[in-house]
Parts: structure tokens; sequence; C-alpha cells
């Protein structure tokens, strides 16, 4: 293989999660913040202000997953069965929190799709700073073949990390809502970046 | 959008909007429930190209020295090879395969067992598409004639029939994947790979667990999306089919005033 293909797709992918990071990282932050949101107004608010982007920024989580699965189908191979669970359950997270989006809107009592946003959006954050806390720990490998537990992940620094995505996210999402919105939201929001 | 429109005639509701559904949706399934069938044949003989053994098994035809009958109904017998309760028509599936009465194509047990797909599955998997596919088309024709004849809005039969029938495509979507999925065991890639060689070290609990939830996660997403869905369909396409202040950002917003189209305004 000529040289430059891998350092070429190394970038891509790079490129792909750090966008991921930060373009879902605050739509995803909405969600962890909004229980601390004053009235269901707010909710609406905080909510529409992500709604146009939000499928947009998960796109590049499936770029990211692709190409990792294209480019490098053997690291792809270690890493999944590696973090099969917290991989699942950041994609039953997403589900759920997408089709709160959707769902909210029509029913008549919001409160169980803001629970569905809320845990959706916490759990999804919650489980890619597992997995990249995995990560860093390292991996077992032998024989080209992931050789570790269903539950190799689930250290104390990696829930840890875990635990700082989600901050990060509500931090990014705290953001957000300072740059989109006016009137009461800031000065309520304004304070949280700072109790992060 | 067929079902709809026939459950709107019946209750006698929106009835400009039903007739109107129900001439749209007839005269698009009557092209295109027909020209499905022709994919369908032409699908069927890329694969028997190069799957044949699927195409066996979808067929439940065992000896492929002998033209191949077309199964109605049959129950594989998996160990002896051979069918119980057939009812068949000759050479039928000799004649959609090869275009020829007498045309061969390969039987299963042209392979060992080993390397057959579980015939069960494909064949009634198979049968019930077929059945759906079939079905649309005698539904379309049947409605093209009514309208033809002018009697398509008060024949209720017909419109009772049709409004029952909005999940046939979903079945019918399944069992195809049931039909191609089932169909190429035990090769994941044909003739190369086994499935049994290809998969990942994950304990089968965590597969188990997983599928649970997954079971669990889309039961609640689809009978939510079904039960709105529905109450969509009973509000009618007069009126607003969402309520209140929420929406998407190019409506103007009553409840937050001036400054929500402000936030909006620096995005559109």
């Amino acid at each position: 293989m000529e040289w430059y293909l891998p350092v070429i797709w190394a970038t891509l992918i790079g490129t792909a999660v750090a966008m991921y990071v930060i373009l879902d990282g605050f739509d995803l932050g909405i969600g962890i913040l909004f229980p601390f949101a004053k009235s269901e107004s707010e909710r609406d608010q905080m909510m529409r202000s992500i709604a146009p982007f939000w499928d947009g920024n998960e796109t590049w989580l499936v770029l990211g997953g692709g190409g990792l699965w294209v480019a490098f189908p053997r690291a792809y191979a270690v890493v999944m069965p590696a973090f099969y669970l917290p991989v699942i359950v950041m994609l039953i997270s997403l589900v759920f929190r997408g089709v709160a989006f959707e769902f909210r809107t029509v029913s008549h009592s919001k409160t169980r799709w803001n629970f569905a946003f809320v845990a959706g959006s916490t759990l999804a954050a919650f489980a890619q700073g597992v997995i990249l806390g995995g990560l860093i720990d390292g991996v077992p490998v032998k024989d080209g073949a992931y050789a570790g537990g269903a539950f190799h992940w689930a250290t104390p620094f990696g829930l840890f990390c875990g635990l700082a995505l989600v901050i990060g996210y509500a931090l990014l999402g705290a953001t957000w809502l300072v740059m989109k919105t006016k009137v009461r939201l800031p000065t309520a929001r304004a304070s949280t970046p700072s109790f992060c | 959008m067929l079902a709809v429109g026939a459950r709107y005639l019946l209750a006698g509701k929106h009835v400009e909007a039903g007739r109107t559904m129900m001439r749209m949706a007839i005269g698009l399934t009557v092209i295109l429930a027909p020209l499905q069938l022709i994919i369908g044949d032409q699908h069927g003989l890329n694969t028997l190209k190069h799957q044949p053994i699927k195409v066996a098994a979808m067929e439940a035809h065992w000896d492929g020295t002998k033209p191949a009958d077309f199964h109605i109904f049959a129950w594989p017998d998996e160990k002896a090879g051979i069918n119980r309760f057939e009812l068949s028509i000759p050479k039928g599936a000799s004649l959609i395969l090869t275009h020829r009465m007498n045309g061969l194509f390969p039987g299963l047990n042209s392979v060992p067992e080993s390397e057959r797909p579980p015939v069960k599955n494909v064949f009634f998997a198979f049968r019930i598409m077929l059945a759906v596919g079939f079905f649309m088309i005698a539904a379309a024709l049947l409605g093209a004639f009514l309208w033809w004849r002018g009697t398509l809005f008060e024949t209720r039969w017909y419109l009772r029939v049709m409004a029952q029938c909005w999940w046939l495509g979903f079945v019918a979507v399944i069992a195809g994947w049931v039909v191609t999925e089932s169909g190429r065991q035990p090769w994941i890639v044909e003739g190369v790979l086994r499935t049994v060689d290809a998969t990942s070290p994950v304990p089968g609990a965590s597969i188990a667990g997983t599928l649970a939830l997954f079971v669990i996660v889309y039961g609640i997403v689809f009978s939510m999306g079904i039960y709105y869905i529905n109450r969509l369909i009973e509000k009618g396409p007069e009126g607003r089919a969402i309520e209140g202040s929420e929406g998407y950002p190019s409506r103007p917003l009553m409840a937050a005033g001036g400054a929500a189209s402000d936030a909006f305004a620096g995005k559109r």
C-alpha cells in the first residue's frame, strides 16, 4: 500500500471525530442541560435551537466509524468487540434522543420525552467518554483479536472519562445557548460554565 | 395512502382528500406493483447466477436433475431432503427461473447438508413475500377496474379491506430480509467465508442482552410512532397536525416573542 493512504485516512478520521465531538457535543450538551431549564418554554427554545443541526452533526460519527471500518479494518475488529456494550448503549441512547425531537412536539405529555431526551443525551455522552477512556487505558489484544472480557472498559479511569465528557459536553451546550439565545436564557445559563 | 384514504371514505370524513388519496395510491400501485414483479423476476435470475442454493431453498427445490415445480405450499423436510404435503404447479419454478418449461437449475441436493441454508425459513418467508406482492397487484388492478367503472368510492367491501392493509408492505419487506439473510447461510461471503468463522470475539451473553434491548427499544419507539401517526391520521389533512408553540425554526414563535426569532435569524 502507498504510504500516504493511511496518513490521509488517519487525518480524515481524526477530522471526523474532532468535528463530531465539537458539533454533536453541543447538542448532546443541550440534552444534558435540559433538566436545569426553568420552564417548558425554555426547554422548547433550547430544543429548537439545535433542531435543524443535530442529525447533521451525528453524520460525523458515521463517517468516523465507517472510515475506521473501511480504512483500518484490523483496528475496527479489535475496537468494536472491546467496546461492544458501550457502543450499543450509545446507539440506543441516540435512538431515544433522536425520536424525542420528533415525538416531543406531538405528544400531550412532554415529561416522558423530556426524560428520553435527557437520559439519551447523557448516556450517549457517558458511553463515548467510557470508550475514550478505555482506548487510552489500552485494550488487550492476542493474535490480532480482542482478548478481554465484556466489561474490560469498566475501570475507574474509564468511568471518570465518561463523567468528564458529560460535563464537557454540558459546557459546550451552555456556550451554544449563550451564543444562540437572548433575553432570559443567557442570564440563567451563563453561570453554568463557571460551575463546570 | 390507500388504507388511510379508504378509512376516511368509510368514516365519511375528509371525503375529498380521501378520494384524491385513493386515486393517487391506485394509480401508482397499478403501475408499480406489476413493475415490481418484473424487477423481482430479473432479481431472481441474478440470484440464481450468483447464489443458486439460495434460490433452491426459496423454491424448496431438491433434485436439480429434473425440472422444478412451483410449490404453492409444501413442508420441506430437511432431514429427508424432500417436501411433504406438496401443492404444486408442475414445472412452474423452471418456467419462472429459466423461462423454459424443462429448464434445469441446481437443487439443494447438489451441495452437502452443511452448506444449505435453513430451508423452511427461506421457503416460507419467500412465500409470504410473494403472497403480499400478488395481493397488492390484485388489489391495485381491482381498484383500477372499480375506478374505471366509476364505483370505486361506493364499493364498501373494497374500502373496508383496503383500510386494513396498511401494514402489508412492512411484512413483505421484512419477509424479504429473512429470505436474503437466512438464504445466504452458512456463508457470509458466498463460497469464501463461513458466518461461523466471521464472528467477533463478543460473548454470547452480551449479544443476547443487547438483542433484547433492541427489541424493547424498537417495540417502544415503533408502538409510540404508530400511536402518533394514528392520531395524526385521526386529525386529518385539514388543520395543523402539530399543536402548540413548538415546531421548527422557520415558524414564527408566539410564546417566545421576538427573542427566538432573533436567535434563529442568525442561523437561517
